[in-house]
Order: C-alpha cells, then structure tokens, then sequence
C-alpha cells in the first residue's frame, strides 16, 4: 500500500480502509503544514487550519471522484482555509524575524536550506542573514503573490495545479509568480556581491 | 474538575425532576464566578420559561427552555447542581437558585467560584465564547479514528498534552486522559505526530471505553463531585492509574508513576505504556 498513488489511496479511504487515510496524512502533512504555516504565519493557527484541512477530507470522502490530482485537490481545501481564517483577521499578525518559519520541529527551517552547510563561516553567516532577509521579503508579499511562491518554491507544485488550486488562468499564475520573483530579487540585491566576495 | 462523565450524570439525574418545569423566579449571591452571574439577563431569558431538555456537549450542561433560550452551565473546579426544596438550609456558597415551579428549587453551589451561568439565545449559543471554541465531543456519534488520526497529526505536542486541550476534544480532564492512554498502552509524553494508525484506533477505543465507564459508574468522586441529587459515583473505585502513585499496576505489576506534565499531575505505567 505504501507505493499506492494518493488517489488509489484516497479510494481505499473512502471504503473504509483508515490506514490508508494515515498513510495520505503522512505523506502531505509536512508539505501542507509549511504552506499554511507561510500563508496564516502563526503556528498555532496553522495546526488548526491543518486540522481542518484533513477534517474536510474526511467529510468529503464519500463524495471524493478522481477529478483532479489528490494534492490540488488537497491545497484547494487548505488554501480556502487559509484566506478564510486571513478574512477573520484572527491571529493576523506580522511575521517574526526571530521565529523560525513554522516551529516545526521535524522541517528544515528555510535559513538551513539557503545556508549552505559545507561553506565557511564567513559565508554561512551571510547566508543566515540572506536567509532571514528573504524570510521577512516572502511574509510581506501581497497575499496573492506570496501564496503562489509559497506553492510553488516549497511545495514543488506546477503552474497549472496551482491555477486550479487558487482559481485563476494560469497566465495569471505566472504573472503574479514573476512579480514575487522581482519583489524578492531586490530585497536581496544587497546580498548578491556580498555572497559572491565571501571565501 | 467535573469531566465529562460526571457532567453526563448530572445531566441524566436532571432531566427526571427538571424538565417540565418553569423557572418561578431567580436569585443570585452577588458574588462572580469565572464570568459574573448576570441576574437581569437569566431573568430575561428564563423566568417563565418551561425547561424542555438537558444536554451536555463536553463539559457544558445546556438546558433548553420553550422560549427557545438555553441556560448553560459550566462546574469548573467545584461546582455543584443541586435539587432541594424551598425549606432546606442553603449550603455554604450557594451562588444563584433557580425557584422552580410545583414547589422545587435548582441550586448551584461552587466553593471556588470557577463555574459558569450563563444564558443565551439559540442564535447565540454556537457562537458563544465557552462554545465556539470547543472542538468535537468524543462521544459524538460522528467522531471516528481517521478524526483522531487528523487531529494527532496535526497538533505538535505531547498526547496528554493533547487530550486536555478542549478545543481538540472536548470533554477530557486530568482523570480519564490519564485513564485513556494507560488503556491504549500509550506514554503521555509521546508527540502526537508520531502515533500511528494503529495506536491511534486504541486510543480513540480507550478514550470511548473510559468515558463510557464513567458514565456507568455515575462519574469519579474524589471530593466535591456528586449529581443533582447529591448522590456521589463510583468510578474512582475502577481507577487503573490515576491517583495511584507507587502502587502496583494491575497488569504488569512495576510501580505506577507520577509526572508533572504542564503543571498537572499524570500517572501512568512505566511497564505498559510506550
């Protein structure tokens, strides 16, 4: 059951098999989590937008049809979550620069992704820098963009899972994606030469 | 605390002397409990009105009117429901009395004042500030292990942790938390991530099997707990791990043990719980 595609999986659920279902959940728990937790910015919100996300699962298992790929399927749910507890205003609140991303204790936090390990301590330390730089330029994307980088650069999705997933043309999508590029581009114009000149 | 077997039963031994009868007038000690007794809206919404029903939904009582307003009721640490007739000694810390017509009166006592009185629409009632934020009784009937697989992995804590948070499941206390997971086998410092499907469907049949028990045995009376007609429970004799520090487990024999989990006594067995 483990190589079973989401769908198969889903399918299984949805006839009664639970482990199947557990199976779905820890295979896109992390990744839903990390898209949350970077849309609500809180992570106390983000578990119970998390919460909810597998909750509509369950209820809407039985009408579940392969239609469209489990995950877009999955990120449409979180998403809506995610712009209704933004809607709310609940918890909204700037994100910190201290705080790791998500407080997640099992995900890379995004600073250990762009740092890179085997660099000199000069260099790791710039990347740090850069790192929370880029962490505060991706919380101050317009929502619309930065849910768009957020689907596509952490969770690896296509353009055209992600059209589906916020409900616009794909153009849209990559327009909205080029402008975030821009925007984090010049937030961390200042660290370009720096990295390059390290040792 | 009264947990949600006690508060089951208190609802059960209502419901037999309480429905049926209106609410003659209200009186009230002045003094606040966690929320103030608001003596002019109790009055608003009940006096007149007949009491059609008592439900419970986690450690809420709700009692339904025919003016389609709801009194609900909350016993936080102490307090008590009571039955008496309008002669009888009013015990110590009696905070509001309900006159009832055919000549009975519902008293509500709390020596520690942590309870909440409160009436409300029906309108108003879901979206209240005690129940809009509960999460989902597990003894609702639409409660299943993949709930409690979603909500497991999707909290980052430890179990016990966990099972007191009401806004995950509603209804579990200090007692049959501890009681729950000594019966899936289940360590409380465990991160709820990492439970799997199968320990997940025990705990979800250990959390159903201890409440259910609860409620069988009327509810676990350690000091002040008893129902409305001030009869105590006997579930405090079934107990496996709680209160039960360096005394045998009933299954493996090693010593039960006491921890400190969020400034809240947990016990359980180092020998059956992994």
């Amino acid at each position: 059951m483990r190589d079973d595609s989401d769908e198969s999986l889903m399918f299984r659920y949805r006839d009664g098999d639970v482990r199947a279902f557990e199976l779905l959940v820890t295979r896109h728990r992390k990744a839903v989590y990390n898209f949350i937790v970077r849309f609500v910015r809180d992570a106390a919100q983000a578990e119970d937008v998390l919460q909810e996300t597998f909750l509509r699962v369950i209820k809407s298992a039985d009408a579940y049809e392969k239609q469209a790929k489990f995950t877009t399927w999955l990120y449409t749910i979180a998403r809506n979550l995610c712009v209704d507890a933004a809607r709310r205003g609940k918890h909204r609140r700037a994100a910190s620069l201290d705080a790791p991303v998500n407080n997640d204790p099992e995900a890379p936090a995004l600073i250990e992704r762009i740092a890179d390990a085997g660099a000199g301590v000069d260099r790791q330390a710039i990347g740090r820098q850069m790192a929370l730089r880029m962490q505060e330029a991706i919380a101050q994307l317009p929502d619309e963009q930065r849910e768009i980088f957020i689907l596509r650069e952490v969770n690896d999705l296509q353009f055209n899972e992600i059209a589906d997933i916020v409900g616009c043309p794909e153009n849209t999508v990559k327009s909205r994606m080029r402008y975030a590029l821009e925007k984090l581009r010049e937030a961390l114009e200042e660290y370009r030469d720096l990295a390059q000149a390290a040792p | 605390m009264p947990e949600l077997p006690e508060v089951e039963s208190v609802a059960r031994s209502l419901r037999p002397r309480l429905v049926g009868r209106r609410v003659v007038a209200i009186e009230v000690s002045g003094l606040s409990l966690r929320r103030p007794i608001e003596r002019e809206r109790l009055e608003r919404a009940l006096a007149g009105a007949k009491a059609e029903g008592v439900r419970r939904v986690g450690k809420y009582l709700l009692i339904d009117f025919s003016t389609g307003n709801v009194l609900l009721v909350h016993l936080g640490m102490s307090g008590r429901l009571l039955f008496a007739r309008p002669g009888e000694a009013r015990a110590p810390h009696t905070h509001a009395v309900f006159r009832l017509s055919g000549g009975l009166e519902l008293r509500y006592v709390d020596p520690r004042r942590f309870g909440v009185l409160r009436a409300y629409s029906a309108g108003e009632l879901e979206r209240s500030p005690e129940l809009s934020v509960l999460g989902i009784d597990p003894l609702a009937p639409d409660f299943s292990v993949a709930q409690l697989i979603a909500m497991l992995a999707s909290a980052r804590r430890d179990l016990k942790g966990f099972l007191l948070d009401q806004s995950r499941l509603a209804g579990l206390g200090n007692i049959y938390a501890c009681e729950a997971l000594f019966l899936a086998g289940l360590g409380p410092r465990r991160r709820t991530h990492r439970v799997g499907a199968a320990a997940a469907a025990r705990l979800f049949g250990a959390i159903r099997e201890v409440l259910e028990a609860g409620i069988r045995n009327r509810g676990t009376s350690f000091s002040d707990y008893v129902d409305a007609e001030g009869d105590q429970g006997s579930n405090q004799n079934t107990l496996a791990v709680y209160g039960r520090e360096g005394e045998p487990c009933r299954v493996c024999g090693r010593k039960i043990r006491r921890v400190v989990q969020g400034a809240r006594s947990t016990f359980y067995c180092p020998g059956c719980q992994k």
